[in-house]
């Protein structure tokens, strides 16, 4: 009886340690992303405020959702019934998905470089189209 | 008990989720589409089109999902079960919404000839 009460605090706990870290480390790196990627939306739009502000938040939405439900979806513990365990379970889970978000970061940015060459080539080729005729 | 709970929390945090969201993509989405459509009633009324479309999809995905619900005995399951279906419903909206752009975005060209 006492071991069933036992694994059910641990459990509650790792789940009440987990909830809050995961969703302030997506919050924190979301906004740092999005707050630098202002410039790249600025380039890739041509210069247009309006919308890159706008693609930018529909961008961080997408990044939003996106972690949050992942990290909702991993949220299953097994059992834990030392404290021990209930350390490397949790961060085993948080680094796991602390790696996860950082790669997803990259791939955010590699998708933003993508955009802002696209677009630079893009102004290249009407520049020269200006220049000759 | 626990279950009545769990129906509520989830009902209340992925509608809310829901809403929210959409309400977001709109404000944002006008301006979007307009840079990709420049023909401003047309782009709001695909935007009010897109908009109860997604209500209506992810509502009712989350109406149903009530009927497949476990029996939930003890706190800790309410807690997983509860985060897994809104984890589940949020990554429907990711997917939804990324679809959403991208296909805005691919069908741009063929958009803007009129």
């Amino acid at each position: 009886m006492t071991a069933t009460i036992l694994t059910q605090t641990y459990n509650f706990s790792a789940y009440m340690i987990y909830l809050p870290i995961v969703i302030t480390l997506t919050v924190l790196v979301s906004q740092f992303l999005f707050k630098n990627s202002k410039t790249f939306m600025i380039d890739i739009f041509h210069q247009k405020e309006d919308i890159a502000m706008a693609t930018n938040s529909l961008f961080k939405i997408g990044f939003y959702l996106l972690n949050i439900g992942f990290a909702l979806c991993i949220i299953e513990f097994f059992q834990i019934e030392t404290v021990e365990r209930l350390v490397v379970a949790l961060s085993k889970k948080i680094g796991g998905f602390s790696i996860y978000l950082g790669v997803m970061m990259l791939l955010n940015l590699l998708l933003f470089l993508k955009g802002r060459k696209h677009a630079m080539n893009k102004d290249k080729i009407k520049q020269e189209e200006i220049v000759k005729s | 008990m626990y279950n009545i709970v769990s129906y509520l929390l989830f009902l209340g945090i992925s509608s809310y989720i829901t809403i929210d969201v959409g309400r977001r993509c709109f404000n944002s989405g006008k301006i979007y589409l307009e840079y990709l459509i420049k023909d401003k009633d047309f782009c709001l009324t695909v935007n009010r089109i897109l908009l109860a479309s997604y209500y209506l999809v992810n509502l009712g995905y989350i109406a149903i999902n009530l009927g497949f619900w476990n029996k939930i005995s003890r706190i800790e399951e309410l807690l997983t079960n509860v985060s897994t279906r809104i984890g589940i419903i949020v990554l429907i909206l990711c997917a939804l919404h990324f679809t959403n752009i991208t296909t805005l975005y691919i069908l741009r060209k063929k958009i803007t000839i009129k």
